[in-house]
C-alpha cells in the first residue's frame, strides 16, 4: 500500500509538470499579448512593444520562459496579475468560494441521486422507475445553462410586470445588502441546475450498478441461504453496488469545475472559471496558467484520493 | 465539460469482473437477434425514424433551401427585407422570386427555417465527428492495452490520466485563438479529450476475454492477434460500443452549444444549433420580435435530436444486453 | 415502458412548445406607458471653442477601438488619454457606443433640459448602476481601461482642466488659470486656492510633482508613460520633458512640441496624496492597501467598499473642493456579467443606471423606453464613436477608386442603422463624425444606397460581370475578397453578414472571416496581411484633428496602408494652426479628400444613451455624457432622488 502511494505521488507529480508544459505552451502561443491594449496608439512604436513584452519577461523562448516559470512556480511563487497586480494565487483565493459553492452543491445535491437510483433500481419496471429513466433522458437532452436563462428572464418579467417574485435576479442589490438568506436565495436556482447535472449522472450509475449486483451471484446464494431481504441489502447489494460510485467523485470533479463556468457566468458568481475565461481575453498570462494549474492538481488529487478510497473500500483490490 | 457530465460514466464497468454472459462470444446470430429486437419496440422505430429524418434533412440542407425554399440561410436585403418577420410572412426576393418564411426570419431578415435547417448540418456533423475520433482512437488503443498488458498498457493509462486531467474547456478557449475553430478543429480537439472512457471500457473487456478458454486455445493453436481480433474480440466490443455511440454524439453536441454560448463555437459566420441556441435569449427580451421560433427554434431541434439519440442508445442497450434477454 | 414513453414524449415537446409560446409573450409584458419618456436629447456641437490656448485635443487623437471590443473578453483598448482622469482623455470604450446626429450636428449649442422637472435637488438617497464589466485595479498609474478609469476618476480628481460640458472650451478644474510660453514650449498651471484632500491636507503642487516622479520611474512600469513623456534628442516627438513645483500653487511643465492643444497634452498627472503614499509600495497592493482601496479622496466621492467581482461602493466626499460636493449619500456599480439580466435589474427597478458601455444595448433601448419607470436619454457624444470598412490598399485591385465609390453605393447605411443599431446611428462619410464641429456636411459625397449607380460606375470603368463574378478592366476576375471583423459583440457580424450579401450584388464574393479582436488585430496589423477588408470602429477624441496620427501609423493604425500626402499634411497643418476657424476649414478639405478618395467606407456614427431610473434627478445629457463614465463632467454630482 505504502508502495502503491508513493509510485501514484509521483505519476501525479509527473502529470501536473506534463501539464504545465502544455498549458504554458498553448497560452503563450496565442495571439494577443499584454502589448495587445496598446496596439492602437498612433504614438506606439516597435520600441515600445518590445519594452512591453520584456517588462513580463516575453521576449525570452518560451522553454525558457517555461523554465523561470517553473523554478519561481515550485517556490509557489505563479507570478502577477497584470491588471489587479495581485499575486495569482490572491485572485485564485478570491475566487475559489463562488466555484467551490457551485461544485459542492453540484456533487452534494447531486449525491441524492444515489438513493434515487437504488430506489428505482429496486422497483425495475415499475412507474417510478420509467418516470425517473423519462426524468434522465429528457432532463440530459436539453442545454441546464439555456433552461438556466430562460428561467431566469421569464421568473424576472413575472416578478416586474405582477410582483410574484419567484426568484432573485443574481448579483448584487441595495435592499437585499448583506442579507445572507437572499444572498443564498440567489443561489438556489444555479445549485439546482448544477446539481441536476449529478443527480442525472449518478442515479444513472447507481441504478445499473444496482441491478448489476443484484444478478450477481453471491447475491443468489445471500438468498437462496436464506438471509433476510434486509441484510441482503446492506452487506451485499449497496456496498458493492455504491464501491463504484464513491469513485465517481473523483472522476466527476473536474467536469463539474469545467461546467461551473457556463453558470459562474450566467449568474454572475466570480469563480475561476470566470476568472481564467477573462484572464485570457485580456492576456493576463500568469492568471492563466495559474487558474489551470490550481484545476488540474486538484483533479489529480482527487483521483489520488478516490483510488486509495477505492483500495480501502475493496478487499478485492490488491496493489502490488 | 457538459459531455462528460451527461453520459454514464463508464469507467465503472471496468472495476468489476464481467459477468459471463457478457462475455459469451458473439455471434451473427446473436446480433441478428438483438437487431430484431431493437425493431421490434415502437418508440426504437420512432426514435430511429425522427433522428434520420433530421439529419437527412440536415445534410441535404442546401438542396431543400435552394429548392423548395428558394431561399439561402443567408440571404437577405439590408434595405428590404422583413427582420423578426413572423411566421408565414411572405417576402419578393431580388431575384423576383416570391417566397414564404414559413417560421418567420430573424433581425436582419433571414429565413429562420433555412437557417434552423443549415445549422443542423453542423451540429450533427460535430457530434458524429467527435464519436467516430473516438472509436478510432480509444478502440485500437483499449484492445492494445487490454491484449499486450505489461508496458504497452502502463503507458496507455498515463495517456488517459493525462487527458482526463486536462482541463478541456481552457483548452478550447486557447486553441480556439490559434486556430480558426471551424467544425472539424472542433470536433477533432472535442474527439481527442473525450476518447477515454471508451478505450478504459475496451481495455477492461479484452483483458478479461483474453483469459477466456477459447482465446487461449486460438493462441496455442498459432492465431495471430489480428485473427484472434477479427473473429473472438471485436464481435463482444462492438455490442457495447454501440451502445457508447449514442452518448458520445449527444455529448458533443451539448458540449459545442456550450462552447457557443461562451463565445468558443464554431467560427462566424457558420451556423449550428447551439450558435442559434446561444442567441436565442437575446430575443426573449425584445418585444419587436413577432417571431416564436427565434427562440424556441434551435432548443426543440437539438432537444428532439438528442432525445432521438438517447432513445435509440437506449434502445440498442436493451436489445443487446444479454442480462435483460430473459 | 414503451408505451409510456409513448405518451410521454409527445407531451414533452408540446410543453416544450407551449413554453417556448409563453416565454415569447413574457417577453413582452412588462408593462408599459402610454405617454412617452421624457427622453431629452442633446444636440452637441460646440460653436465657439475659443481659440488659444484652449483648444483641446485629445491628445493623439487617436483613439482607439472600438467596435471590435468585445465588453465581455475586455479587449477594451483605452490609448492616449491625456491622463487617466481626465475629461479630455480619449479613451477608448467597447462596442455598443456612442455618438451623434447628423442633422443636428449644425445647431448650436445643446438644447439641455433637465429631466427633472421642478424638482429641487437635496442631499441624500443612494443609487446603483449596473455594468457587465468590472475594473481591475484602481491604480491610476497601472489602469489601462474604461472601466478602471470610471473607478479611479470618481475617487481622484486633480486635472488641471476640463471641458464645458455646453461650450466644450477647456476651463480650469483642479487650475485656476494658466499661461502658454509657445516659444518656450512651458505650460504654468495655477492651481486654486484651497483645495484639499478628503483629510484636510491641502492638495499643492509637491503632489503632482512627487506622483510625476514616481510614474516616470523605470521600475514603476507605467504603461502611458510613452504616450506622455517624450524624448528630448527627438524633436518631434510628442510629451513632457520636465516638470517642476516652484511652489506651493504652481505646477510648470515643459513639453517637447508645441501644438494647439498643449494645455490639455501637458496635463497628465492626477495627483495622488504624497503624504499618505510616501514610503509605500508603489506597485503592490498586498503591501500598499492605498492601491486598491485609497483612503484618502481628491474627487467627490471616497471609496467605502470593493467587493471583488460584485460590486464597488463610493459614498459622498463631504470635503470636495475640486469637484462640488454631490447631493447623493452613495453610489453602487454592480457587476452583472450577462447584459440581458443586466437590463432586467434596470426593469426591475434593483438598479438605477445603465449605460452602452456597460452592456446597455441598442436592442434594449427600445424596451426601455417603453418602460414606466425608466426614462432614456440620447446624446450625441462629443467623444463620437463609429465604424468602418477598411480596405487593404497593398492589393493593387483597391487602389482603383471607381471600385471603392462603387462598394460605397451599395451599403445602405440607413437600413444598416436600422437593423444593427436600432436607429441609434447617423451615416458619416469622412473621419470627422457628424457630432464635430469641424463636422462639414457640403464637403463630402454623401453615399445613399444606389446599386444601379454603382453597377454603371463599373462600367463605365470598363468592370464586367461574368457568370455573376465581377471582372476587371482586364478582364481578370476579382479574387474572394477576405473580409476580417470581429465576434466580441453582437454587430460585428451583422455588419458583415450586409456587406456580403450587398457586393454579391455587385459580383463581389467575400469570404467572411470573424475571429475574436485580439486575432482580428493581429491579421490586421502583421504580415502577410491577408485580409482585403477589416471591419472595425473607432472612438474619435473631441478633436478630430488628431486622426491625423492614425494616416502616419502603418500599420498598427493604419492597417491598410493608405497613403494620401496631401491628407498627411494638411492634418499636419492643423496641429501648428492655433485658429480654431482656420482648422475647420482645413478639416472640411481633408473631409472631402477623405469622402471621394475613399481610405474606408465610412458606415455610421453612433448615437449615445442611458437608461436611468426616474426616480433619479439632475441627469442632464450633454456633448460630454450625463456625468456617468470615466470622461464625464460631473461624475454624478448633479444626481440626485427625486421627492
Amino acid at each position: 500500500m505504502q508502495r502503491f502511494i508513493i509510485r501514484r505521488l509521483i505519476q501525479s507529480f509527473g502529470l501536473l509538470l506534463a501539464i504545465s508544459a502544455i498549458g504554458f505552451t498553448i497560452i503563450h502561443l496565442a495571439p494577443g499579448g499584454p502589448e495587445t491594449k496598446f496596439l492602437l496608439d498612433p504614438r506606439l512604436k516597435p520600441e515600445d512593444i518590445v519594452a512591453i513584452r520584456e517588462r513580463y519577461g516575453l521576449n525570452d523562448p518560451i522553454p525558457v520562459q517555461y523554465i523561470k516559470w517553473l523554478w519561481n512556480a515550485l517556490h509557489l511563487d505563479f507570478g502577477r496579475s497584470y491588471e489587479s497586480l495581485y499575486p495569482v494565487s490572491d485572485e485564485i483565493l478570491r475566487a475559489l468560494p463562488n466555484t467551490l459553492f457551485l461544485v459542492s452543491s453540484g456533487v452534494i445535491l447531486g449525491m441524492l441521486g444515489i438513493p434515487l437510483g437504488v430506489f428505482i433500481a429496486k422497483r425495475r419496471g415499475s412507474i417510478a422507475d420509467k418516470s425517473v429513466r423519462v426524468f434522465t433522458v429528457a432532463g440530459s437532452s436539453i442545454p441546464h445553462w439555456w433552461l438556466g436563462i430562460l428561467i431566469l428572464l421569464v421568473t424576472s418579467n413575472l416578478a416586474i410586470s405582477t410582483g410574484i417574485k419567484i426568484l432573485p435576479l443574481p448579483g448584487y442589490s441595495a435592499e437585499a445588502n448583506g442579507n445572507t438568506l437572499y444572498f443564498i436565495w440567489q443561489l438556489v436556482l444555479p445549485s439546482i441546475l448544477i446539481a441536476l447535472t449529478g443527480l442525472l449522472a449518478y442515479s444513472r450509475v447507481t441504478r445499473s450498478q444496482v441491478l448489476d449486483v443484484m444478478s450477481q451471484d453471491y447475491v443468489r446464494t445471500a438468498k437462496s441461504k436464506g438471509l433476510d431481504e434486509k441484510t441482503i441489502n446492506r452487506v451485499h447489494i449497496l456496498r458493492n453496488a455504491l464501491i463504484p460510485v464513491v469513485t465517481v467523485f473523483g472522476g466527476l470533479l473536474p467536469s463539474f469545475i469545467g461546467g461551473s463556468v457556463i453558470f459562474e457566468r450566467i449568474f454572475s458568481l466570480p469563480g475561476i472559471g470566470n476568472l481564467s475565461i477573462e484572464a485570457l481575453g485580456r492576456s493576463d498570462y500568469p492568471i492563466a496558467i495559474g487558474v489551470l494549474m490550481f484545476v488540474s492538481a486538484i483533479s489529480i488529487f482527487m483521483l489520488f484520493i478516490s483510488d486509495i478510497l477505492y483500495a480501502l473500500i475493496d478487499p478485492r483490490i490488491r496493489y502490488s | 465539460m457538459t459531455k462528460e457530465i451527461v453520459e454514464t460514466p463508464k469507467i465503472l464497468t471496468l472495476k468489476r469482473e464481467p459477468s459471463l454472459q457478457e462475455i459469451l462470444p458473439a455471434s451473427a446470430s446473436y446480433t441478428r437477434t438483438s437487431v430484431r429486437r431493437f425493431f421490434r419496440s415502437k418508440l426504437n422505430q420512432t426514435a430511429l425514424g425522427v433522428f434520420l429524418v433530421i439529419a437527412l434533412i440536415s445534410f441535404i440542407a442546401p438542396l431543400i433551401t435552394s429548392n423548395i425554399l428558394n431561399v439561402s440561410p443567408d440571404y437577405f436585403r439590408a434595405s428590404f427585407s422583413p427582420s423578426y418577420a413572423p411566421p408565414g410572412t411572405p417576402e419578393t426576393l431580388r431575384n423576383g422570386k416570391a417566397v414564404v418564411h414559413w417560421l418567420g426570419t430573424d433581425e436582419l431578415g433571414r429565413d429562420s427555417l433555412a437557417r434552423l435547417i443549415t445549422a443542423g448540418a453542423a451540429s450533427i456533423a460535430i457530434g458524429l465527428l467527435v464519436t467516430l475520433i473516438i472509436m478510432v482512437i480509444g478502440v485500437p488503443l483499449g484492445l492494445a492495452a487490454g491484449y499486450f498488458g505489461g508496458w504497452v498498457d502502463d503507458a496507455c493509462n498515463g495517456l488517459i490520466q493525462i487527458i482526463n486531467n486536462i482541463p478541456g474547456l481552457y483548452l478550447f478557449i486557447v486553441l480556439g485563438g490559434i486556430f480558426r475553430p471551424n467544425l472539424v478543429f472542433l470536433a477533432v480537439i472535442f474527439g481527442l479529450l473525450s476518447w477515454t472512457p471508451t478505450a478504459r471500457q475496451v481495455r477492461g473487456l479484452t483483458l478479461s476475454l483474453r483469459t477466456r478458454d477459447y482465446v487461449t486455445a486460438s493462441i496455442a493453436v498459432g492465431a495471430r492477434y489480428p485473427r484472434i481480433l477479427a473473429t473472438h474480440l471485436l464481435p463482444n466490443i462492438i455490442s457495447i460500443l454501440v451502445v457508447l455511440v449514442g452518448s458520445d454524439i449527444a455529448g458533443a453536441m451539448l458540449g459545442e452549444a456550450a462552447l457557443s454560448f461562451l463565445g468558443f463555437g464554431i467560427r462566424d459566420p457558420d451556423i449550428s444549433w447551439g450558435k442559434l441556441l446561444a442567441s436565442s435569449s437575446n430575443y426573449l427580451t425584445y418585444s419587436g420580435n413577432q417571431n416564436p421560433f427565434l427562440i424556441i427554434g434551435p432548443g426543440v431541434f437539438i432537444f428532439v435530436t438528442i432525445l432521438s439519440i438517447y432513445l435509440i442508445a437506449d434502445g440498442l442497450r436493451d436489445a443487446f444486453d444479454p442480462t435483460l434477454r430473459n | 415502458m414503451e408505451r409510456f414513453f409513448r405518451s410521454v414524449l409527445p407531451t414533452l415537446v408540446l410543453m416544450l412548445l407551449a413554453m417556448g409560446l409563453l416565454l415569447t409573450a413574457c417577453g413582452d409584458s412588462t408593462p408599459t406607458t402610454a405617454t412617452q419618456p421624457t427622453t431629452t436629447t442633446a444636440a452637441a456641437v460646440p460653436t465657439g471653442v475659443a481659440a488659444i490656448p484652449t483648444a483641446a485635443l485629445n491628445s493623439g487623437g487617436s483613439a482607439t477601438t472600438a467596435a471590435a471590443a468585445a465588453a465581455t473578453t475586455a479587449a477594451a483598448v483605452a490609448t492616449t488619454a491625456a491622463s487617466p482622469t481626465t475629461a479630455a482623455a480619449t479613451a477608448t470604450i467597447a462596442a455598443t457606443t456612442a455618438a451623434a446626429a447628423a442633422t443636428t450636428a449644425s445647431t448650436t449649442a445643446a438644447t439641455i433640459a433637465a429631466a427633472a422637472g421642478t424638482d429641487t435637488p437635496k442631499k441624500g438617497g443612494s443609487i446603483t448602476i449596473v455594468s457587465t464589466n468590472e475594473a481591475k485595479t484602481m491604480h491610476p498609474y497601472n489602469c489601462t481601461d474604461v472601466y478602471c478609469n470610471s473607478y479611479i476618476s470618481r475617487v481622484y480628481a486633480g486635472a488641471m482642466t476640463k471641458r464645458d460640458p455646453k461650450t466644450l472650451e477647456v476651463v480650469g478644474a483642479a487650475a485656476k488659470s494658466w499661461t502658454v510660453d509657445k516659444d518656450a514650449k512651458i505650460i504654468t498651471y495655477t492651481l486654486k486656492d484651497g483645495i484639499k484632500w478628503s483629510d484636510g491636507k491641502p492638495i499643492t503642487s509637491d503632489d503632482y510633482l512627487w506622483t510625476y516622479q514616481q510614474a516616470i520611474k523605470k521600475e514603476n512600469a507605467w504603461p502611458r508613460y510613452a504616450q506622455n513623456i517624450a524624448d528630448p534628442a527627438k524633436p518631434d516627438q510628442n510629451g513632457a520633458i520636465g516638470y517642476e513645483a516652484p511652489n506651493p500653487q504652481t505646477v510648470v511643465v515643459k513639453m517637447n512640441t508645441l501644438t494647439f492643444d498643449i494645455v490639455e497634452r501637458a496635463d497628465f498627472i492626477t495627483p495622488l496624496p504624497r503624504h499618505i503614499w510616501e514610503g509605500k509600495d508603489w506597485l503592490d497592493p498586498t503591501k500598499n492597501s492605498e492601491i486598491d482601496s485609497p483612503s484618502v479622496a481628491s474627487g467627490p466621492w471616497k471609496l467605502k467598499e470593493w467587493v471583488k467581482g460584485k460590486s464597488w461602493t463610493v459614498v459622498r466626499n463631504d470635503a470636495s473642493t475640486i469637484w462640488p460636493v454631490p447631493y447623493l449619500d452613495q453610489i453602487t456599480q454592480a457587476t452583472v456579467e450577462n447584459s440581458s439580466i443586466a437590463f432586467q435589474k434596470l426593469k426591475s427597478g434593483e438598479a438605477d443606471a445603465i449605460v452602452a458601455s456597460y452592456g446597455f444595448t441598442t436592442q434594449d433601448v427600445a424596451e426601455a423606453e417603453k418602460l414606466s419607470n425608466v426614462s432614456v436619454y440620447k446624446w450625441i457624444s462629443a467623444f463620437a464613436s463609429w465604424s468602418e470598412m477598411a480596405f487593404n490598399f497593398r492589393h493593387t485591385y483597391f487602389k482603383d477608386a471607381k471600385l471603392r465609390s462603387a462598394m460605397n453605393w451599395v451599403i445602405d447605411r440607413k437600413a444598416l442603422s436600422d437593423k444593427v443599431y436600432y436607429g441609434l446611428a447617423v451615416p458619416m462619410y469622412a473621419d470627422v463624425a457628424p457630432s464635430s464641429d469641424k463636422f462639414d456636411g457640403n464637403a463630402v459625397e454623401k453615399y445613399g444606397y444606389d446599386p444601379e449607380k454603382a453597377k454603371q460606375i463599373l462600367k463605365d470603368a470598363g468592370y464586367t460581370v461574368k457568370d455573376g463574378k465581377l471582372m476587371d478592366p482586364t478582364g481578370a476576375p476579382l479574387p474572394k475578397l477576405k473580409y476580417a471583423y470581429s465576434t466580441g459583440e453582437p454587430t460585428g457580424p451583422k455588419i458583415a453578414a450586409i456587406a456580403q450579401q450587398e457586393f454579391k450584388d455587385l459580383g463581389i464574393e467575400l469570404d467572411l472571416v470573424g475571429t475574436d479582436f485580439n486575432a482580428l488585430l493581429k491579421t490586421i496589423t502583421t504580415e502577410p496581411f491577408d485580409w482585403d477588408i477589416a471591419q472595425l470602429g473607432w472612438s474619435a477624441g473631441i478633436n478630430p484633428e488628431g486622426f491625423g496620427d492614425v494616416w502616419k501609423t502603418i500599420p498598427n493604425l493604419n492597417f491598410g496602408a493608405w497613403v494620401n500626402d496631401d491628407v498627411n499634411k494638411l492634418y499636419s497643418a492643423t496641429q501648428r494652426e492655433f485658429d480654431n476657424a482656420k482648422r475647420k476649414e482645413i478639416m472640411s478639405k481633408i473631409q472631402s479628400i477623405e469622402s471621394r478618395d475613399g481610405p474606408y467606407i465610412y458606415l455610421n456614427a453612433n448615437t449615445s444613451y442611458a437608461g436611468i431610473n426616474k426616480r433619479v434627478g439632475g441627469v442632464t445629457p450633454t456633448p460630454l455624457g450625463i456625468g456617468f463614465d470615466s470622461r464625464a463632467y460631473s461624475y454624478m454630482t448633479d444626481w440626485y432622488i427625486k421627492g
